[in-house]
């Protein structure tokens, strides 16, 4: 019988270098960002429209002025010219969203048209908002997504109706100031519940934080999603989240009914 | 399963045919879903049992060709079926890879492979020299779709499926005696995927799609005792998925991207040597004492590429390469016992 013994001894000189390279990247074709919204809130439905730029560029984005936007209520079938009121910002005080209605916009950009079409839910009642602190009980997962990384939890209570297939966003602002995380959930495995999942927002005590619960269609959900994974750097194949324009243009068309409730943080 | 044949043909032609015959069956035990279109669960199915039986039949053909007492052309076909399948991200950030089974879902992958070989020796078997070109055609292929999250527990809701294709030249040079021995090997080769729903429909690289493959082994007997040896690999980065451009939405910058692994991770290259000494001849054993160095001129090969805020202008991007390993100095001593 032969038998084999090694003695090993490595000296792995253990340490990781990390340094700045260059990549070549692509020089990109500059792609045309467009965010609609139509909102049941006074003032709130307004169209923003910028250029995306290279890796190795600084912000600002180049912003896009002189298209034509216009958007049309389907329901009821009333077109509105959205005017430029600011270098890239497109707005008509007289348009109004309404709950159930299907929105089209039009953007018109040189010789490129865009479209996106977006049906505004049933608005669902927020009925409260309630703070609870658990902080560090990890980051809330299940349908829709990650609920942030703050140091609060809020729960937006509302009870979700079994008879749809329901979409929401919750956009939080802390005294005043808008925060970037983004809240997207759907009801796929709690239709009809009353338990929906908290949010984790970074607040102090006697901070207001105000929550803007918003009804928002599949595809809008889904583009979200997607953006929240990308922003997050948390998925395994990045890529641009499905947007709801056609022709390229990144970025969405959200038609949504908006409710806020405050609350300050104990 | 599996049946073969041997047929000498003629003096000069052999064939080599069979068939191998596999089965796969689902076992039922844990869960597996139902999935609507949208890929959403719609049901599970926790039966004991099987729950789905994945029959292949799997032919192959070879055939040799003596020219010469020295050379030979061969060519072949093979049918392989795999039913353990490799996924990987195509991220930069944290390269990880993962295997999952067949399920009632996720089908076998099934490759079809020809290939054509042309083989000599020469200068009284001291040298061999082979060229084989080979093109594969694949089915079932997997990978993510846009945005996948690897982290969901039903993984199938993450995937789409498609075909794939690979196909290349290998090159080989061989020193079989001696003092002197080695091989240098170079493969030409692309692995590609196409796959609905994954960048445009187009084609796109796999993530292991390795264009350039280059080895070079040296031995040498310096003494009796002594032999050292050199070992250099060259290799094309992976392709990976960067980010092409960038643009803010909803508040926040978003990387934008055009394709789907469109970039390469930078080429992986390094040399290692090592010297083996053969110690005194012991009653109760022979032992041997080598001494290598792994990544002798330190190259930092890419194991992550990160895209950060740059220091000095937070509104610029920059790229932040992390290697792991430099110089790995080793020292063993084997025993053979008798």
């Amino acid at each position: 019988m032969r038998k084999i013994i090694t003695a090993f001894f490595t000296c792995a000189i253990l340490f990781s270098c990390t340094k700045e390279i260059d990549i070549d990247l692509n020089e990109s074709n500059p792609k045309f960002v467009i965010e609609g919204n139509v909102s049941t809130a006074l003032g709130a439905s307004k169209v923003t429209i910028h250029k995306t730029i290279n890796f190795d560029e600084s912000a600002p984005y180049p912003t896009v002025s002189a298209a034509l936007v216009t958007i049309t209520d389907n329901t009821v079938n009333q077109t509105y010219t959205l005017s430029e009121i600011a270098a890239g910002l497109y707005y008509n005080s007289s348009l109004l969203g309404a709950e159930g209605h299907t929105y089209t916009i039009t953007v018109n950009i040189g010789t490129e048209i865009f479209t996106a079409v977006s049906t505004m839910p049933y608005r669902v009642n927020l009925d409260s908002l309630v703070q609870e602190n658990l902080a560090g009980t990890g980051t809330g997962g299940g349908p829709g997504g990650p609920a942030g990384t703050g140091n609060i939890t809020i729960t937006p209570k509302y009870a979700d109706p079994s008879a749809f297939e329901n979409y929401y966003q919750f956009v939080v602002s802390r005294n005043g100031v808008l925060q970037n995380d983004i809240f997207v959930r759907s009801d796929i495995g709690f239709n009809g519940s009353t338990s929906p999942l908290p949010l984790r927002v970074d607040a102090e005590k006697n901070d207001v934080v105000t929550v803007d619960m918003q009804g928002i269609d599949k595809a809008v959900y889904n583009y979200f999603f997607g953006l929240n994974e990308n922003i997050n750097q948390s998925t395994a194949t990045p890529a641009n989240p499905a947007s709801n324009f056609n022709n390229g243009a990144l970025g969405y068309f959200k038609a949504h009914t908006t409710q806020t409730k405050t609350i300050i943080i104990q | 399963m599996y049946a073969s044949n041997n047929w000498k043909a003629t003096k000069k032609l052999n064939i080599n045919y069979g068939v191998r015959v596999s089965n796969f069956a689902v076992l039922g035990g844990s869960d597996y879903y139902v999935l609507d279109d949208n890929k959403n669960v719609i049901d599970t199915i926790s039966q004991k049992g099987s729950v789905k039986n994945y029959l292949n039949i799997e032919p192959r053909l070879s055939m040799s060709f003596a020219l010469n007492n020295n050379s030979s052309i061969k060519a072949s076909y093979t049918r392989n079926t795999q039913n353990l399948h490799l996924i990987t991200n195509s991220v930069t950030t944290s390269p990880t890879d993962k295997w999952i089974m067949n399920t009632n879902i996720i089908k076998p992958e099934i490759a079809d492979q020809v290939s054509l070989g042309y083989f000599r020796n020469f200068n009284d078997n001291m040298f061999e020299f082979s060229a084989e070109a080979y093109y594969k055609a694949m089915q079932n292929q997997i990978d993510y779709k846009d945005n996948a999250n690897e982290r969901d527990p039903v993984i199938e809701t993450q995937l789409l499926y498609g075909k794939g294709r690979a196909y290349g030249l290998e090159l080989l040079l061989k020193k079989n005696k001696g003092k002197f021995t080695g091989w240098v090997g170079y493969t030409l080769s692309r692995t590609e995927k196409q796959i609905d729903g994954i960048n445009q429909n187009k084609w796109y690289a796999a993530r292991q799609d390795r264009i350039h493959d280059v080895s070079v082994v040296t031995m040498y007997d310096v003494t009796k005792r002594l032999n050292v040896s050199a070992v250099w690999v060259y290799q094309t980065g992976n392709a990976v998925t960067f980010p092409s451009g960038k643009y803010e939405v909803a508040g926040q910058t978003t990387w934008l991207y055009t394709e789907r692994n469109g970039y390469r991770m930078p080429a992986y290259h390094r040399l290692d040597i090592a010297a083996t000494y053969k110690l005194k001849h012991r009653k109760r054993f022979n032992s041997e004492l080598s001494f290598s160095l792994y990544n002798v001129y330190g190259r930092e090969n890419a194991y992550t590429i990160d895209f950060e805020q740059s220091d000095t202008d937070p509104n610029k991007t920059v790229a932040v390469q992390t290697a792991l390993f430099r110089w790995v100095p080793s020292i063993s001593w084997n025993f053979k016992f008798k």
